[in-house]
């Protein structure tokens, strides 16, 4: 048979990764949400006084600000039945010896092999709010590049977090930013100096475990001029019961001619809201590629935008959702395009099944005085079923006549023909389809790190499963 | 069924019934700013052919909006729009394909384009699509941009001035949507656009 039929044991009965250690934590906050929490993050942490206002203003814009009318359903998010923060471990690991071991468990559990532990060598791994174990290659530092959780850099590089933290999404961007910069925590931090090039990809696992603990972490990436970076967040979290939340900022600034690629694959358990605001600004001669792969959560409300800011700059994003039985994925992309000569390409692949269901929501933004500007954008979806659904909501602003901008979506079933033709050549149904499927998102899957496609692959594989009659 | 010919601001809901074909061709200028319309694909069989075109200029804001609503199995729709953007005018555009879960075997497509013939015009067009069934084709592209400039280069090239090359692709360009139509509503047409 099939790899993929071999395979499915092991990759998914219910959800592969739902286990959980027992909760055993030095600091963990009651549940809600008050002034005194911040103030308590704030001086778990011992953070300068500029941060704990920072947390304090954006508390205040959280109360303030409503939440948003469009995208996904958000009436069962209940704010006070979430704990804000939890202190994993006394302090950040740099030796893989020192990782608690039940921490160490829960990477067996992921099933990496030890191996690749060592070939991932400067795997930042984020255990619930705080990065446990660091590992940063000793070329690197030499060269400058600093990977660190986002409260250690704090710490030991408060004037260049200082002056880029809120710079791309500030506080009163929307609800869940401010939420976020009210009680962020962990999260990756990432400076690259002027002309290095990391040739490995930095990769971070991060796992939610307390029941209902939401996970706000806070990601800065610096690329300085000349400079390139790939890095890779791939996370998995157990499954529980209660409504959890994910609400995170990722920052990125892509300075003259540097490359920022940053690819996420997402699989949340089927009770997570994900609800995470990216956003990158490229200046003159950038590149900012954004991976976005969404597979799990309940609700997912992503949109990776990257701001034009500089002539020529380039924003390449590719977005991939798939959801299943009571999933909504809202995902989509934004390009902004406030400079001349830029240009933009944005492709979503989308696969709903199960009574799933897909939104593309994105934006393509044309400023006046941006002449020149190219844009391209292909949304296509696939629907297996007829108790699913998927939705296309593209907005096109375009203010400068100059504007190149192509828009094209098409929404569609398995093609009978592509069906028949597997079938004629001694392919059964199901594996046709799954076949198809992949094919389907393959333009995505390519652009992944191996691991993760094939992990992808074998996930289709198992959803599709008796979909197909 | 007689085509149904939009050329003023309004609300024009339209019910297409089974087994029948209706043309609705509407034509935006600054005489018809606002065109809202509704068109349901109400019984098996039932198709919509829908054209459109658009000429604006000055200070023209015009807004289009338009949902082509499938609620029975066995329908067909197909949207084309066409226009031109010139000096400081601005063309909204919202257009919604949306298939009712029972609306099995549907086939729906919009395609709207806007010609941008100054940098100051501007186009924001929406297209969105509400797909509930599974076995259906569905899709939508818009476009905006200025005349191609290989295409006016190709035009020059063979001895035409600027201006008169920029005339000929226009023209080119919205004829696509005029040939389609039936010869009176050409005519109207043609007065219209040498105004």
């Amino acid at each position: 048979m099939s790899d993929a039929k071999k395979l499915s044991p092991v990759v998914m009965s219910e959800y592969q990764y739902g286990f959980s250690d027992p909760e055993e934590y030095p600091f963990r906050l009651p549940k809600g949400l008050d002034e005194s929490v911040v103030q308590t993050i704030a001086d778990q942490k011992s953070e300068p006084d500029w941060m704990r206002d920072r947390r304090l203003a954006a508390l205040i814009e959280f109360g303030k600000k409503p939440l948003p009318p469009w995208g996904g359903d958000l009436s069962d998010l209940d704010f006070d039945a979430i704990t804000y923060y939890i202190k994993p471990g006394d302090h950040v690991s740099r030796d893989w010896n020192d990782v608690p071991s039940t921490i160490r468990n829960t990477f067996e559990r992921l099933g990496i092999p030890e191996s690749e532990r060592k070939y991932l060598a400067g795997v930042g791994a984020q255990y619930e709010s705080e990065s446990v174990y660091h590992n940063l290659k000793e070329e690197w530092k030499a060269q400058g590049v600093i990977f660190l959780d986002s409260d250690t850099a704090l710490r030991e590089h408060p004037e260049i977090f200082k002056q880029y933290f809120g710079t791309v999404v500030p506080a009163h961007d929307n609800k869940f930013a401010a939420l976020n910069t009210a009680v962020w925590s962990g999260g990756t931090f990432l400076y690259i100096p002027k002309g290095v090039h990391v040739k490995i990809p930095l990769q971070n696992y991060f796992r939610i475990n307390a029941k209902n603990m939401g996970q706000f972490e806070r990601t800065l990436i610096i690329a300085e001029e000349d400079s390139y970076v790939h890095y890779i967040e791939g996370c998995t979290a157990p499954s529980y019961t209660e409504n959890a939340l994910h609400a995170a900022v990722v920052e990125v600034i892509v300075k003259k001619n540097a490359r920022v690629r940053y690819t996420t694959i997402q699989n949340w358990s089927s009770n997570v809201y994900n609800l995470v605001t990216k956003r990158a600004v490229a200046h003159a001669g950038a590149v900012m590629e954004w991976v976005d792969g969404n597979l799990g959560s309940k609700l997912t409300m992503k949109y990776p935008s990257v701001y034009l800011v500089g002539e020529g700059a380039h924003a390449d994003i590719l977005s991939l959702a798939l959801a299943g039985s009571a999933q909504h994925q809202d995902a989509g992309a934004k390009a902004v395009h406030l400079a001349k000569n830029t240009t933009s390409v944005i492709t979503s692949k989308s696969v709903s099944h199960s009574g799933g269901r897909t939104s593309y929501r994105g934006l393509v933004e044309v400023a006046p005085r941006a002449s020149g500007c190219k844009s391209k954008v292909v949304c296509d979806a696939l629907i297996l079923d007829p108790a699913s659904r998927s939705d296309t909501y593209p907005t096109m602003k375009i203010k400068n006549g100059t504007t190149v901008i192509e828009h094209e979506a098409t929404v569609s079933k398995i093609g009978e023909e592509q069906l028949f033709y597997a079938c004629s050549r001694g392919i059964a149904a199901e594996q046709a389809s799954t076949m198809i499927v992949n094919g389907f998102i393959e333009p995505i899957v390519k652009e992944l790190p191996m691991e993760y496609a094939v992990e992808l692959n074998r996930l289709i594989g198992l959803q599709m499963e008796g979909s197909v009659g | 069924m007689a085509p149904i010919i939009i050329t003023q601001s309004g609300d024009y809901p339209i019910t297409v019934p089974a087994h029948t074909d209706q043309l609705v061709v509407w034509i935006q200028t600054a005489a018809s700013p606002t065109i809202t319309s509704t068109v349901t694909l109400a019984g098996p069989g039932a198709h919509a052919t829908i054209r459109g075109l658009f000429l604006l200029q000055e200070s023209d804001h015009a807004t289009a909006q338009f949902t082509i609503h499938h609620t029975t199995p066995n329908t067909c729709a197909s949207f084309l729009a066409k226009g031109t953007v010139r000096d400081q005018a601005v063309a909204d555009f919202t257009g919604l394909i949306k298939i009712d879960e029972v609306a099995q075997k549907t086939e729906s497509f919009l395609e709207y384009r806007a010609l941008l013939l100054d940098a100051t015009a501007s186009a924001n067009p929406t297209p969105s699509l509400e797909i509930l069934a599974n076995d259906v084709v569905a899709s939508h592209a818009a476009t905006t941009a200025p005349i191609d400039r290989e295409q006016l280069f190709y035009v020059q090239s063979r001895g035409i001035d600027q201006p008169q090359a920029e005339a000929l692709l226009t023209e080119a360009f919205v004829r696509e949507v005029m040939d389609q139509l039936p010869a009176a509503v050409q005519k109207k047409l043609s007065t219209l656009w040498k105004s």
